[in-house]
């Protein structure tokens, strides 16, 4: 993270309290929500923080938040270097990135909404694609049609939900103060 | 955040869908609709690839000292295979692969129990023809292998 100008400790100070934000949610989701019926769904109510993100940080700074929120939240409830991990992890590097290059060419075309459900969508793919790797049949993609489903929808909670937070107006004065001296 | 964004993002006045969103959204639902249709099949085909025949010919109880004289055979299972393979050394005992299915045709065992069990085609199911000491298993296929939460 190399920011410069005035508004660099604000910069980083927002890095950690989104970081810390990520976390949380994510281990209040796997620690106290129920789980989804279909297997291997669920809310990701984390990636309203890495969605609303996108609109603080520089495109490498939201991928090492989403990166290091999968890594703590795997710390915190005990999933670190299981298969688990390794699924999250991939499918997160490898969504964010696509949310990230959609969100730099397309935002006012397409709005948090569809981007959080191209979010949804390719985490879900990419983690059917390890899957695959790892057991080795192409049985894992009877869960295609469920996963998109349920990705689609999730993602249209959250991306209603970020689409809400974004219109505020103390969220657009931060956002304002926070670019104000980007170099 | 580049300046351009945001202008893009304060000029904004609406924040609900736009119609990109609900093109994406529409896309998504449809090819999951489509895929509910077409992965069946599919996952179907791969378990049929790889699933196999288990054949053990003369089992017995393991006696102290000697090792296992078991003979052992696998023969895999595809849709297009169709043929009939003689086992039981001295007796007859015929064993018909059809496809992904299996039986015992012919025996000269006295209570032909082989026989009467009929076609196996699912994996898991067995054959069993004790005087001829045979052993038929289908393997493979959708056994539960690994369990992901």
């Amino acid at each position: 993270m190399q920011v410069s100008g005035e508004n660099r400790y604000f910069y980083v100070s927002l890095y950690a309290v989104f970081l810390a934000l990520g976390i949380s949610l994510s281990v209040f989701e796997s620690l106290y929500l129920p789980p989804l019926v279909i297997p291997g769904a669920k809310l990701g109510l984390a990636n309203i923080v890495t969605l609303i993100s996108l609109l603080f940080f520089k495109g490498r700074d939201v991928l090492s938040n989403t990166l290091l929120r999968v890594v703590f939240a795997a710390f915190l409830t005990g999933t670190f270097f299981t298969t688990i991990f390794i699924f999250s992890i991939t499918a997160a590097l490898i969504s964010s990135l696509l949310v990230i290059s959609m969100y730099k060419r397309l935002y006012g075309t397409i709005s948090f909404i569809g981007l959080s459900v191209i979010g949804a969508v390719s985490h879900n793919i990419t983690q059917l694609y390890v899957a695959k790797l790892f057991i080795g049949t192409n049985a894992v993609f009877v869960h295609l049609p469920l996963l998109l489903l349920a990705g689609t929808l999730t993602g249209m909670l959250n991306g209603m939900i970020v689409n809400m937070i974004a219109g505020r107006e103390d969220i657009k004065w931060l956002v304002f103060s926070n670019m104000n001296q980007d170099s | 955040m580049t300046s351009d964004g945001f202008k893009k993002y304060s000029k904004k006045k609406s924040y609900g869908f736009t119609l990109a969103d609900v093109v994406v959204i529409a896309l998504f639902l449809f090819s999951s609709v489509y895929f509910f249709f077409v992965t069946p099949n599919f996952a179907k085909v791969s378990s049929a690839n790889n699933t196999y025949l288990y054949v053990k010919k003369g089992a017995r109880l393991p006696k102290p000292g000697t090792g296992g004289q078991d003979n052992e055979q696998r023969i895999s299972l595809n849709s297009s295979v169709s043929r009939t393979v003689r086992m039981g050394g001295e007796g007859r005992c015929v064993v018909q692969i059809k496809g992904l299915k299996v039986r015992v045709k012919e025996s000269d065992c006295p209570d032909k129990i082989c026989v009467k069990t009929g076609w196996i085609d699912k994996p898991g199911q067995s054959i069993i023809c004790l005087p001829h000491r045979i052993y038929l298993e289908i393997k493979g296929g959708e056994d539960l292998d690994a369990s992901i939460r």
